[in-house]
């Protein structure tokens, strides 16, 4: 009897629809570790053999590389920020989170274009000063300049955790520190950096997830990676069972980073919770300031600035013949898929962020933190899990296709743009849910409950009570995810129905064939909406201060 | 016998001791309950239980003949006609004082609505405020809004989670003696509950004295203390 009145209690639309959510979203990602066990074939004995060593270590130098110099660079200019006055800090203090606003891809070919032997550093060599030299030492195309590429534009996550949670710190402890004889040298080595331990690797562990997430510098830039190895594997192959088991090697090393960033973090917290006197800036003066300057301003250059002059200067030379009707097209492509997603994504976090408050138990609380895992699955490892489940269910669904159009094709589905917003939802629910799980957190249970003791059930309350109140986390979720999609490239690229192409997908085709100029405009469209992203996320972040 | 609350248990997951120990209960119509107990006594958790916020791990309350919750029955708070001010009021920020107290009607025409509005503002003196948002009164004028946003769809049972503890010293007495006008007037059945035996002497009808989820003592008000 206690069953089912704790049945009849417990289902409504509200925790229904999150558990439909959930298995839809997992299904997918089950589906690529469940085929990690299947038979492998001729063609995964030879990638075993022969190619599988290099994709790993080739991710690895990566990965490793980048993240050692993305944390030192990031950790250095968050100190430099938090604990200096210098000339020029308040400006770099935003500044330097802007480089994020370049995806990696755009950069890559950015770059490529400044350095190649027709790019304006060897003309100016050349023409200007007469400096003949060897095109080679400008190269840029390797995995070393990946790694190049992802550091410049990717320190900034690390800079701004750990920036947010410098701020936070008491100026006591520096104080202590210095009235027991340390120099500021041994401050930041033995107090800063062990109290920053938990920001700098979450910063890290972002960095790290996103060059293994990407795919546009590796495959501009020649480099095997795991992800290209995916698309390589499935499209020139064709060898699918093969792509899945390496998509599944590659989600269970993301969840091998996932689980170091949480022993390394270790069970000790640092998190004050009363108010603390912030750490008073020390005034750089002379050579030690110009070297403050220095730092960030060469970061600041070489993640934003000269990117963007170059794409400026290419899109000047190019507007005319790339402004036309089918460059409109684009933008409303890029557009309308990334709102609908966006939508579609804030819906399905309201529901499952609504009922894991109200019903506060395990359950509640596993399915909240299920909504996460997407984040960190490679957008190739996605793609290939969707495609199969997307297939699967066409199969499955054979029957409803010929009842209503008896001459029906197969996949029906699978050649729909039901499958390119199917995996934006995997990849970036986190996003949008983590904006409204803040909101309703802010909001309480109080009006909640006040609000059924007068007579309205769950829905009506949510939308007369919370919706009204959680309008600008909504809002700014939103905001977010439409941003991460009109960005995204891997999925976009596989998953995007024939002849359907965004902004993105156009940016890495006009790149890939040599065409870079071409490619300046939609980049820089990309780049301004992104930046737009970035200052809503860094005023909201000032109000979350006040 | 209006209400009636026997065997009731409550205990959170994983907590080894239970916040409500075999709670029973009857109490008549009209009739003003207080529970008397100090903070993490499981006071507030009885409201919340009559409310049908939380779900009891046993036994059963009845409200004017109607199982509210039981082994096999549980009737959603919505559904209870139950009417609760909460501690901090929880006013909704967004709308007026009369967006709040119209919250709750329904089923009734527009003009019904308004009618029934500055009736319950009336009662709570507050008629000159309708238009006033939350965050413009004072504490002693939230807490009357939020009793007439409670009173306003005619609950038969008024929960008052410790009603004076938000208001400072010098107001407690003045609002305690509104409160029990206003109460009188309406002559609706109460449960309230509170730490501080000033206001289970001046209002209520009897005293039950909780500790540690259990019930010590039911008791006439003049005799406490």
């Amino acid at each position: 009897m206690r069953t089912l009145r704790f049945l009849v209690n417990k289902l409504n639309s509200w925790s229904v629809l999150s558990v439909i959510f959930i298995v839809l979203i997992l299904s997918p990602n089950i589906d690529i570790l469940i085929h990690m066990f299947t038979k492998p074939n001729e063609n995964w004995l030879h990638i075993k053999t022969y190619l599988l060593k290099d994709y790993i270590i080739n991710s690895a130098i990566l990965v490793v590389m980048t993240g050692v110099f993305c944390t030192l660079a990031g950790t250095i200019m968050a100190w430099l920020i938090s604990a200096y006055n210098f000339p020029l800090r308040n400006f770099f203090k935003w500044a330097l989170i802007l480089p994020l606003a370049i995806p990696p891809y755009i950069a890559a070919y950015t770059y490529n274009g400044i350095l190649d032997y027709t790019g304006v550093v060897q003309t100016f060599l050349r023409n200007d000063l007469g400096i003949q030299v060897n095109p080679r030492y400008f190269d840029i195309m390797s995995i070393y300049g990946a790694v190049f590429i992802f550091t410049m534009v990717l320190f900034p996550y690390v800079y701004m955790i750990t920036r947010a949670f410098l701020e936070k710190q008491s100026a006591s402890l520096i104080e202590n520190a210095r009235l027991l004889g340390k120099n500021s040298f041994e401050i930041f080595i033995y107090v800063i950096l062990p109290i920053s331990r938990g920001a700098i690797l979450g910063g890290a562990t972002l960095v790290a997830l996103e060059v293994l997430n990407d795919y546009g510098v590796a495959a501009y830039f020649g480099v095997q990676t795991f992800s290209t190895a995916i698309f390589k594997t499935w499209f020139a192959l064709g060898d699918i069972d093969s792509a899945l088991k390496l998509a599944a090697l590659l989600m269970l090393s993301v969840f091998g980073i996932v689980l170091l960033e949480k022993i390394l973090r270790g069970r000790k917290k640092y998190n004050l919770t009363s108010k603390v006197r912030p750490i008073i800036r020390k005034q750089l003066k002379g050579a030690q300031a110009f070297l403050a300057v220095f730092i960030c301003f060469v970061f600041f250059s070489f993640g934003f600035i000269i990117p963007t002059l170059q794409l400026l200067q290419w899109s000047i030379l190019t507007y005319e013949k790339i402004l036309n009707i089918y460059f409109i097209q684009l933008m409303f492509n890029s557009v309308w898929v990334a709102l609908v997603a966006s939508v579609l994504i804030i819906t399905i976090s309201v529901v499952i962020a609504n009922f894991s408050r109200i019903e506060d138990n395990w359950f509640a609380k596993l399915i909240s933190k299920l909504t996460l895992v997407g984040y960190s699955i490679p957008g190739a490892v996605i793609a290939i899990g969707v495609i199969l489940f997307i297939t699967q269910m066409d199969h499955q669904l054979q029957w409803l296709y010929k009842m209503i159009d008896p001459n029906s094709i197969t996949l029906v589905l699978g050649t729909s743009i039901v499958m390119l917003l199917f995996a934006y939802v995997i990849r970036f629910l986190a996003v949008g849910y983590q904006s409204v799980e803040s909101g309703f957190d802010k909001v309480g249970k109080k009006f909640f409950e006040a609000s059924r003791m007068l007579g309205k059930n769950v829905t009506q309350t949510f939308i007369q009570v919370d919706y009204p109140m959680l309008k600008p986390a909504i809002i700014s979720g939103f905001a977010l995810t439409f941003v991460d999609i009109m960005k995204e490239l891997p999925l976009t690229l596989i998953l995007r129905p024939y002849n359907f192409d965004t902004l993105a997908t156009k940016t890495y085709e006009y790149a890939n064939n040599e065409m870079v100029h071409e490619a300046s405009i939609a980049s820089l469209i990309i780049i301004l909406v992104s930046l737009c992203a970035i200052y809503l996320l860094y005023k909201l972040g000032d109000k979350e201060k006040i | 016998m209006f209400i009636e609350i026997k065997g009731l248990c409550f205990r959170y997951p994983k907590a080894p001791k239970a916040v409500i120990e075999d709670f029973s209960l009857t109490i008549e119509q009209g009739e003003v309950i207080c529970i008397l107990g100090e903070s993490g006594g499981g006071k507030s958790t009885v409201l919340r239980l009559v409310a049908g916020l939380e779900v009891p791990s046993k036994g059963r309350i009845r409200i004017n003949d109607i199982t509210m919750v039981d082994e096999s029955v549980f009737v959603q708070p919505e559904k209870r006609g139950v009417g609760m001010v909460f501690q901090d009021y929880a006013l909704f920020p967004h709308m007026t004082v009369a967006e709040n107290i119209r919250f709750g009607l329904n089923k009734m025409s527009n003009k019904e609505k308004d009618h029934r509005i500055t009736q319950m503002l009336d009662l709570v003196s507050l008629g000159d405020y309708k238009k006033r948002y939350p965050y413009e009164l004072s504490g002693g004028q939230q807490q009357r809004v939020a009793i007439a946003r409670t009173l306003a769809p005619k609950p038969s049972l008024l929960l008052l989670d410790e009603p004076f503890s938000n208001l400072d010293a010098h107001l407690r007495g003045k609002i305690r003696e509104e409160i029990k006008i206003i109460l009188r007037q309406t002559n609706i059945t109460v449960i309230f509950v509170t730490h501080d035996e000033e206001d289970a002497k001046s209002m209520a009808d009897r005293v039950v004295i909780l500790k540690e989820g259990k019930i010590i003592d039911i008791a006439d008000p003049k005799l406490v203390c």
